[in-house]
């Protein structure tokens, strides 16, 4: 009964007006930018942060998690009609969707990645509504050290699914954990690598960094190649409902993508791309016709796209119950409630319920306007796909400046901005992940002051971490998970050309 | 040949260095009392040696190498005016003024770097000004700098 009520009271909070344009503005610009290449969600969030200082907490956050699986609506559009994944979490959806649009089955591959990602999105926000509440109750009985063995987990989780390099990706988390600690010291007050500048006495800035890394770099690593023109697949989009057939073929992968999406979202630093890769490589194994993925598989489609709908909302139990954001996205959304002076946790859901389930509710309504703007409007989208880049690199890259100077009217944080963008670029050369680095500028915070903590209250004693029966747990687990992957380093491997 | 691996894991392993030194400056406290620099600390210690583990590796042919990073189709001359003019527009925004400099800005841009014609460049940067103007300052009430000219 009690679950009930509160999504009673959740739908009255997201019916409100306000709430219901916030919702709407946030699934639109998602699919715009999920549309379009050359900008993701996180980079979208970034630049829409300054359009919610005016809002309450609950709409703002109405507003940025509709552009972020409103993202995922929008990325299959591209990759199924051009080949070119609006972004990251659609990437595995080229290999059939794309083939299936030259086979002249566009309008069923756009059909059932929409329809996936509406049951996807929809079935997911059960589970967290089911999940979150005695999950928050469970993590009041954290302290420092459980928080610091859980945060020690996140970052064996994220570099263990790192699509690159494990090392590589150890290496950009202890990176970002050193930019964490610039700044003034929690504990003593003293300053900490800031040489002077009145601008890094509160750290580095989360927002400068991500325009950077996501922003300004995405702008160079596309204008550094002569611009290619797109070859949009020419369809009649009359028959986008998915046959009976497709349905049957689809059905079990949905199922198995929400699945997938869900668990996979949950995990601090688990994500949106995981899971989709995690869902294709599932399709595959399972399927009785193997063969035919990556020449138009409607399994290939469904179930990619069904798993990172559910783990955006997935995505949202490990924020609102434990404080930890699991992926940078998340990070954003953070930062947005930090700004608006909450600070998400265990006792979230008791203080701020119109908060929680406000933005719980709003989830099926932009998942239901979502499927009104990708069906009926695909053609629209389709059109915009046809602006070229040299339109849209100078407006990423104004958003970008206007964005970080309007947080703090400080030229030296647009300064910051531009060098983690020359940063990003190289890394992306270079093939460091940016999202380990991300991940440990957010936490590291925390992950110092639980550890500090810990070691005040053991009086220098390191058995804390494993007195405590579920510090213990979560550091056992992260110690299993890296050492899983170390051993394969045992096993030599001549390099590989990667061209 | 993982020559790019190289170089870059070296680079981290030199910034690990820098880290450290400078952590030990700050303080490391004792376990009991940690000090400022022992997080930093431990930060460059991971950093540094996952870094030589990884720059071994290359330098036994263990892993997948990074390849072709450039080629002679680069267009440094596009990404080095973008670079530069973001810059300009970071040090400039508070003499000029958001409007003017953003309507400069954008004419450079288009023209200088999208290669768009005059009508084109003019049109775009007039609109995307005056766009602006009208969400930021007007509508989201964000106060940007009028500079020496009170634009």
């Amino acid at each position: 009964m009690d679950i009930l009520q509160n999504i009673g009271f959740g739908f009255s909070i997201a019916f409100t007006w306000q709430n219901l344009i916030c919702c709407f503005l946030g699934v639109l610009v998602g699919t715009l930018i999920g549309v379009l290449p050359g900008i993701g969600p996180s980079a979208t969030m970034c630049l829409l942060l300054p359009s919610t200082y005016y809002l309450t907490p609950t709409s703002a956050i109405i507003m940025l998690a509709g552009v972020f699986y409103g993202a995922m609506y929008g990325g299959s559009t591209t990759s199924i009609l051009v080949n070119i994944p609006g972004e990251a979490a659609s990437v595995v959806t080229c290999l059939d969707g794309y083939q299936m649009a030259r086979q002249g089955r566009a309008g069923p591959a756009l059909g059932i990645a929409a329809f996936g990602s509406f049951i996807g999105g929809t079935l997911t926000v059960v589970g967290l509504m089911i999940a979150a509440p005695p999950l928050a109750k469970f993590a009041l009985r954290f302290g420092p050290p459980e928080y610091f063995s859980l945060i020690f987990l996140s970052f064996s989780i994220l570099t263990y699914l790192a699509s690159g390099s494990i090392l590589k990706a150890i290496m950009m988390a202890a990176a970002g954990a050193f930019l964490g600690s610039i700044g003034a010291d929690f504990i003593t007050g003293d300053l900490r690598f800031t040489y002077g500048s009145l601008t890094l006495f509160d750290g580095v800035g989360l927002i400068p960094v991500i325009m950077g890394l996501f922003g300004i770099a995405e702008v160079l690593e596309n204008i550094e190649k002569k611009v290619e023109k797109r070859e949009i697949i020419n369809t009649k989009f009359r028959r986008l409902f998915p046959t009976l057939q497709d349905w049957r073929d689809s059905l079990a992968s949905i199922s198995r993508g929400t699945l997938i999406g869900f668990f996979l979202g949950i995990l601090p630093g688990g994500g949106t791309i995981i899971s989709s890769f995690a869902s294709y490589g599932v399709e595959k194994r399972v399927s009785k016709h193997p063969e035919l993925f990556g020449r138009g598989a409607i399994q290939g489609v469904a179930g990619p796209e069904t798993a990172n709908n559910a783990a955006t909302s997935a995505n949202f139990i490990p924020l609102m119950t434990l404080g930890i954001p699991a992926n940078v996205v998340m990070a954003i959304i953070l930062g947005a409630l930090m700004i608006h002076g909450i600070r998400p946790g265990p006792m979230l859901i008791r203080e701020q319920p119109e908060l929680f389930w406000g933005v719980v509710t709003s989830m099926y309504i932009g998942n239901a306007m979502l499927l009104v703007l990708n069906l009926p409007l695909i053609g629209i989208w389709v059109h915009i796909l046809s602006i070229p880049y040299r339109i849209l690199f100078p407006l990423i890259l104004l958003f970008c400046l206007i964005g970080v100077y309007s947080l703090n009217n400080n030229i030296w944080e647009i300064i910051i901005m531009i060098v983690f963008g020359v940063i990003g670029y190289l890394m992306r050369k270079f093939k460091y992940e940016a999202a380990p680095f991300i991940f440990a500028l957010v936490l590291s915070p925390i992950m110092e002051n639980a550890f500090r903590q810990s070691l005040l209250m053991s009086e220098g004693s390191f058995s804390i971490f494993f007195t405590h029966p579920i510090s213990c747990a979560l550091l056992i687990t992260g110690f299993v998970l890296l050492s899983t992957q170390a051993l394969p380093w045992f096993k030599r491997k001549p390099f590989v050309d990667e061209f | 040949m993982a020559r790019y691996d190289r170089m870059s894991t070296i680079f981290w392993v030199g910034v690990a260095m820098a880290i450290c030194v400078e952590s030990i400056r700050l303080g490391i406290g004792s376990l009991s009392n940690p000090g400022p620099g022992l997080f930093p600390l431990g930060c460059g210690l991971v950093l540094g040696i996952v870094g030589l583990i990884a720059f071994g590796r290359t330098l036994k042919n263990i892993g997948e190498a990074v390849r072709g990073l450039w080629n002679s189709e680069t267009q440094w001359g596009k990404m080095i005016s973008i670079i530069v003019s973001l810059l300009v527009y970071a040090f400039l925004i508070d003499l000029t003024g958001f409007r003017l400099i953003t309507l400069v800005w954008m004419g450079f841009i288009c023209r200088g770097i999208g290669r768009m014609g005059w009508k084109t460049t003019i049109f775009t940067s007039v609109i995307t000004t005056f766009f602006c103007y009208i969400l930021f300052e007007h509508y989201l009430g964000i106060r940007f700098p009028r500079g020496i000219f009170g634009l």
